[in-house]
Parts: structure tokens; sequence; C-alpha cells
């Protein structure tokens, strides 16, 4: 049933590919009065009937192939009420019946072969098929990955529909383009011949533009469904596209030598060098043909898996590389840097071999041994170690529930030896071949959550590390990893104070549900967008700071600070302890507070402790105290200097993989 | 049965990886109150027509009211109501079908805890 749905899916583009090919080519040809070339465009126009009910026709069966997916049972691609409901309520369903319709209406008018005597008829005829053709074919782009892709995606589908466009008028031209050729080159084809050189050499100049088009849009949607070389080597989807770009590169090999060298000859004398020439380039232009009706195959299983980016990469190399290598290592760091320059020389030696042909042999083994070098000397340096699992993104977000079951995991399993705070003292640990790591060293810009997910599961071989694979369930691996980014970035947040520094963000503040009294419960993810000052208070020590911000409460919300505040003691009748004088308005957490508590006590410990959390939601300035009353308008400035900021556009903190 | 053919139709498109970017509950969250509804937001839009979800508890019942659907004004939206639950363990399963044609299946689980 896959291989019938890949058949029918290949089929189905390869089709619409040759139905636009065909019409653009005969567009692109013109009208002729020579026997031959009239004879080459009937036949071009009779497959593209052809090609207009195949299409039809594999369209159907992938109708039915996605009904039955869609429902979930094999049976319902043969129940008209399941095919009724695909087609008209589901965006794939709408689309097909619209491209159903205009391929129905194209494979219509090719069999009625309408007189083309006059050349306004003739361009009206030719132009009509060639029109309708490219409408059946764009509105794909509107049913493939492209039409999920948020929050771009109007320019995902316009960037595939451009694709589909070029490779329709490029690959499907090539076909009609060879059997010209070869007719061309026969005894009884010679009138032709100038017809067809006219037609090769518009085509070459066409299809020309259409790659460049290609690769623009292909990098493109590269971005949006692949996004990073993990996603790249580590995914079907992403080895897919490789598998596509090799196969690519051969058919683009094959164009660039018949465009350098066969086609120049073509207009050369009939018998000796054009004749030949001709033939030879109707054959290599199959082949070239042939090779992207074969990546046609690729794009075909690509349209049925899931895009790179939504996928868990498996890294499959033993390193990769990372200019966090270089950090305190000046003489790695100059290694590196003297291999860029060498390697640019290359480039620069490449460059100047592609403008000057009289030097370019020389200058092409320069760029070759430089850019070797280069990379050899530059590249070492950068390696770290790396495992399958590297760039595999934690299944359990940041969130302080996970962050305390992961500590509690922590206690039970690792704090023998990395000691009960993390510090790698744990007396177990001692004369251990390797000595336990300080898990709370800032060593984190060196390794990804998915390195510590390879380390807790498998082990370090050789120091005493071993893998708890069997004895943690993968959620509890991540569970545990939370708390290690926690308890790391715990112990570098000891610095950080009541002052804002500008445009420092790196302590993401952990996520958290909370409730007060019987309200829906809320995350502090909810209130992303507005600075949030969490306070962790304590009664009675902080009834003076507490009374403090709730008489204030007016002046923070019109600044756009929210409050959040937790009781320590996680008292669920906390909001009554505070009285009705001043009121509070602001949330005070019933639910959800001793969690809250336990994770953010790894930032910091104190009687009283207020965090602001900036609009990105990192955490930007801390205050430790004894809830006195203290300077508010000190606060204010702390959140007008935040407010200052410009947000930048990067990534939100709990997609950062440290 | 019908899932082993839709694995057979496919392979992979039913294994895609979970696009849920926000629920109320959240995935594991341990709630003094029954929550009144269960929300499901994803990163791309749903098809209404092949979108479901389920509250199931421990022993595998079903115990929402049967009413989840895609949100009209919001089609990243899937909601569903509960009536007043017992405390326990609750798993939210669900299938949804976005955009693109594939299906993403996937669950999480939330607690209900004993009243203090």
């Amino acid at each position: 049933m896959y291989a019938l749905g890949l058949a029918a899916r290949w089929l189905h583009l390869a089709s619409s590919v040759l139905l636009v090919g065909a019409a653009a080519m005969i567009v692109m040809a013109g009208r002729s009065d020579r026997a031959t070339a009239q004879r080459w465009e009937r036949r071009v126009l009779a497959s593209a009937w052809i090609w207009a009910l195949a299409a039809l026709a594999s369209g159907v069966v992938i109708v039915g192939t996605q009904t039955a997916l869609f429902e979930g049972r094999a049976a319902a691609a043969f129940e008209p009420r399941a095919i009724g409901q695909m087609l008209l309520e589901t965006q794939a369903g709408r689309v097909w019946l619209v491209r159903a319709g205009i391929l129905t209406i194209l494979a219509v008018f090719l069999s009625l072969h309408v007189s083309v005597e006059r050349r306004a008829d003739w361009r009206a005829a030719r132009g009509e098929v060639a029109m309708l053709a490219v409408a059946a074919l764009l509105p794909l782009a509107a049913s493939g990955h492209a039409a999920a892709v948020e929050p771009d995606t109007a320019r995902a589908i316009a960037s595939d529909g451009l694709h589909v466009l070029a490779a329709g008028i490029w690959v499907g031209g090539l076909v009609p383009l060879a059997r010209l050729l070869r007719a061309a080159a026969t005894e009884e084809g010679a009138d032709a011949r100038p017809y067809a050189v006219l037609a090769a050499r518009r085509f070459s100049r066409t299809a020309l533009a259409m790659i460049v088009l290609l690769a623009a849009t292909g990098a493109g949607l590269a971005i949006f469904h692949v996004g990073s070389v993990a996603g790249l080597v580590g995914t079907s989807y992403g080895r897919l596209l490789l598998g596509k770009l090799a196969l690519l590169a051969l058919a683009l090999a094959i164009a660039a030598l018949n465009r350098s060298v066969l086609l120049a000859r073509l207009g050369g004398d009939g018998p000796t060098v054009g004749r030949p020439a001709m033939r030879r380039l109707s054959g290599f232009v199959l082949v070239e043909a042939a090779l992207a009706l074969a990546i046609l195959v690729i794009v075909a299983a690509m349209n049925v898996t899931p895009p790179a980016r939504h996928e868990p990469p498996v890294w499959p190399f033993t390193f990769r590389l990372s200019f966090a290598a270089l950090e305190g290592r000046a003489e790695e760091a100059t290694r590196a840097l003297i291999g860029s320059q060498i390697g640019i020389v290359g480039l620069v030696a490449l460059i100047a071999g592609l403008a000057m042909r009289a030097w370019r042999l020389p200058l092409a083994a320069v760029a070759l041994a430089s850019l070797g070098a280069g990379a050899g000397l530059a590249l070492p340096p950068l390696a770290i170690d790396a495992y399958p699992t590297t760039y595999l993104r934690p299944s359990v977000p940041y969130q302080a529930g996970a962050i305390v079951a992961g500590a509690a995991l922590y206690q039970a399993n690792c704090a023998g030896c990395h000691g009960p705070r993390g510090a790698g003292d744990g007396p177990e640990g001692r004369g251990l071949p390797r000595a336990p790591a300080d898990l709370r060293a800032p060593h984190t810009a060196q390794h990804t959550a998915g390195d510590l997910f390879w380390w807790i599961s498998h082990g370090i071989p050789g120091s005493g590390m071993p893998g708890f694979a069997s004895r943690l369930g993968e959620e509890q691996c991540w569970e545990l990893i939370n708390y290690l980014r926690a308890l790391s970035a715990g112990y570098a947040a000891r610095n950080m104070g009541p002052t804002v520094e500008r445009d420092r963000r790196w302590l993401v503040a952990p996520d958290f549900t909370f409730a007060v009294g019987p309200t829906p419960p809320r995350a502090l993810k909810d209130f992303r967008g507005r600075t949030v000052l969490v306070v962790l208070y304590a009664l009675p020590g902080s009834r003076a700071r507490m009374s403090q911000l709730a008489g204030r409460e007016g002046t923070l919300a019109m600044l756009g600070v929210e409050v959040i505040a937790v009781p320590i003691d996680a008292d669920p009748d906390a909001i009554r302890r505070l009285g009705p004088d001043p009121r509070v308005l602001f949330p005070v957490v019933t639910q959800g507070a001793e969690t809250i508590v336990a994770a953010y006590r790894l930032f910091a410990v104190a009687p009283h402790v207020e965090l602001l959390v900036d609009r990105q939601g990192y955490v930007r300035a801390i205050t430790r105290g004894s809830g006195d009353a203290a300077d508010l308008d000190a606060l204010v400035a702390r959140v007008q200097q935040l407010n200052a900021e410009k947000i930048a556009a990067e990534a939100a903190p709990e997609e950062h993989v440290h | 049965m019908a899932g082993l053919a839709a694995l057979a139709l496919w392979p992979g498109a039913a294994l895609a990886h979970a696009v849920l970017v926000k629920s109320v509950p959240a995935q594991r969250a341990t709630l003094a109150e029954p929550p009144p509804r269960v929300e499901l937001w994803f990163n791309e839009r749903l098809e209404p027509a092949y979108s479901r979800a389920s509250v199931t508890n421990e022993a595998g019942a079903q115990v929402d009211l049967r009413d989840g659907a895609v949100s009209v004004e919001d089609p990243r939206r899937l909601s569903l109501s509960l009536p007043a639950l017992v405390p326990g363990r609750y798993t939210v399963s669900f299938r949804v079908l976005s955009v693109d044609g594939h299906v993403v299946e996937s669950k999480l689980t939330f607690t209900v805890k004993e009243r203090r």
C-alpha cells in the first residue's frame, strides 16, 4: 500500500511536470510551417493529453490512499462517504478538486484538436494549454508541507509553487526537446533543423533561469523544512534531500556539458558537425530527463515523509564542529584562525580561476591545495565529541515540575558520586578512574542536552560513569537533565544581583503552572511579552514588602509588570493570611507553590526573594532580602530599563539546547 | 488493526514528532482542582474533520464529555470539556491531521490530587 501510494505520487508529479514542460516547450519553440516541426508539435500535444489523463488517474489513487491515512483504516479508501469527507472537508481534498477540474478541462481541450491555421489562433490555443497546465500544477504547493509552515505560510507556499513551476519548465521540457532534436537530425527532418536549433537555444536560456530559480526557492524551502545540519544528515527527510541534491548535481553536470559543448556545435555545417551534435545532444538530453524523473521519485518520498524539523535527528558522526571548542584554548584558536585564512586564500584562487580562463589550471591547483590545507588545519581544533542523540531536543520542557522530579532522581541515582549538590564530591566517587564531573561548572556551552542524554543513558566508558538506560526511562532522563541545567544555571546565578545588566540574557526562567483559588491554571509562559516579578515570600517577615507591592500595584501595572507572589510555605490559605489591607490584586499562588519554590530555590535562597523576568522569559535581576520594605523606585527604574531594551528576535528560551 | 493499516500505508507519517506546543492542563501537571476542560494548542493548523482528542482515566475508560473539536476561531486549538473528575491520573490522547496531510498521534497525562 505504501509502495502504491508512492508510485501514484511519483506518476502524478511526473505527469504534471511533463504536462507543463510540453506546453511550455511548444510556446518557446514557436509556430512553424515546416512539416517535421508540425508533426513534432502534434506528437507533443498527443503525449500531453496522455499526461493529463495520467495525472488525473494517479490523483484518484492518491485521494484513496490519503483517505485511508486520514481515517486510519485501509478500507476507507473505497468508501464513498469517507472519500467525500476527505475531498470536501480537508485542504488537501479541496486543492485536489480544483486541480482535477483544471486537468479535466485541459484534457477535453487537448482532445478537441482546434484549428490553428491562423497565427492568432495558434497563439491562443497553445497559450491556453500552457496556462491550464501551469494552473493545474501550482496549487500542489497549497496541499504539501509548505501549507503547514508557520508563521510564513504564504511565503512558503509561494516558494513551493515557484519551485514546482521551475521544475516543470526545465524537466518537463527536456523530453519534447530530445524528440525534436532527434527528428531534425534525420535525413528527412532536415527542413526543421533551423527550427530545432532555435528551439534548443531558447530552451537552454530559459532552463538556466529556471535552475537558478529552483536553487533559490529550494534553499528557502530547505530552511523552512530542514533548518539545521543535524536535520539534514540525521533524519529521513534530510537524507532524502541529500540524495536529491546528489542526483541533481549529476543532472546539472550533464546540462552544463550539453550547454557548453554540444549546443554551440548545433549551428555547424549540416552532415559533418551539426547533425551528429544534434543526435548526440538528443541522447544526452534524454539522460538528463531520466535523471530528473529519478529525482521526482525522491520528491514523492519527501512528500510523504515528515519534514526534518519535526523529527528527532540521529547524528551519524562521532564528532561535531563548534566554535565553543576553542573557548579557553588559545593555541587551538590560533591554529583555527590561520587555517581559516589559508582557506580564504583558496576561495579567492577558486574565484580567480573561474574568471581567468588562461590561468584556470594552476589556479585550480592552488585553490584545491589551500582549501585542503586550511580545512586540515582549522577543522580539527573545532571538533567536539558527538553522539547519536547530540541534537535530540528534550521531550520534557524546562519546567519547575520537571526540575523537581529530576532533583529527586538525582538524589537517588547520582548524588552518591557527584555529591548532594553536584560538586562532584560524593563519597562513592572517590577512587573512580576519573573524578566525577562537577555538574555546576559552566561547561554547558560545549555539551548539548542530547550529549547529557547519551552519557546518562549509556555511561562514559573508562571513567566509572555507568549507563542508566535500564533504570531510568526516557522521560526521567530528560527530567534529570532539566535539573542539571537548573543546577548549573543556579550556580552561575549566585552572582546575579538586583542590577539589570543591559542586553545580557542568559538565565532562563523555568516555566511553571499555578492556580489562584478555583481559577483555571496559568503558566509563566502565558505572560511572555510582559515583565514579571516573581516574589517568593514568607510571612510574617515579608509583610512590609508585600504591603508595599500591593499598595503600588497600580504603578507596576502601568509599567506592564505582572507580580506573581509565591508563599514559600505553600500555605493554601495564603491569600487570607495576607489580609484585606492593602488589597492584593496580583495573583498569590495557592496551588503549585511548593514546586515553584523548590525549583527557584536553586537560583536564590533567602527569606524573601524577588526575581525580575523580562518580556522574553529571562531572569534579569535577583533581589535577596528579609522582606522589609525597600525602595520601590529602584524596582521601577529596573523595569523601565528593561522596557527600554529592544526585544531581539531570538528563539524563545525553552528552545535553547544547553 | 486500524493503526497497523495506517502504519503500513505511510511509515513515518504516523510517527511524526509531537507538534503540540502547549496544553492546559500542562503535560504531567498535578492539579488540586479538577480542570473543567482540556485545551491543546498545536504549531500547525488542524483539519477539523480528522482531529480528535479524548481523556481516559487509569482504568482506560473515556471520561470526557465527547465534545472534542477544533476551535472555529483558532484552527490550531483543540478543546474538550470534562465533568467533575475524581482524584487520579488521566491521559489525554489525541490524533490530529495537520493541513499538510500528516497525522500526529500522541498523548499527555495530568493528575488530580486528593483534596487536602
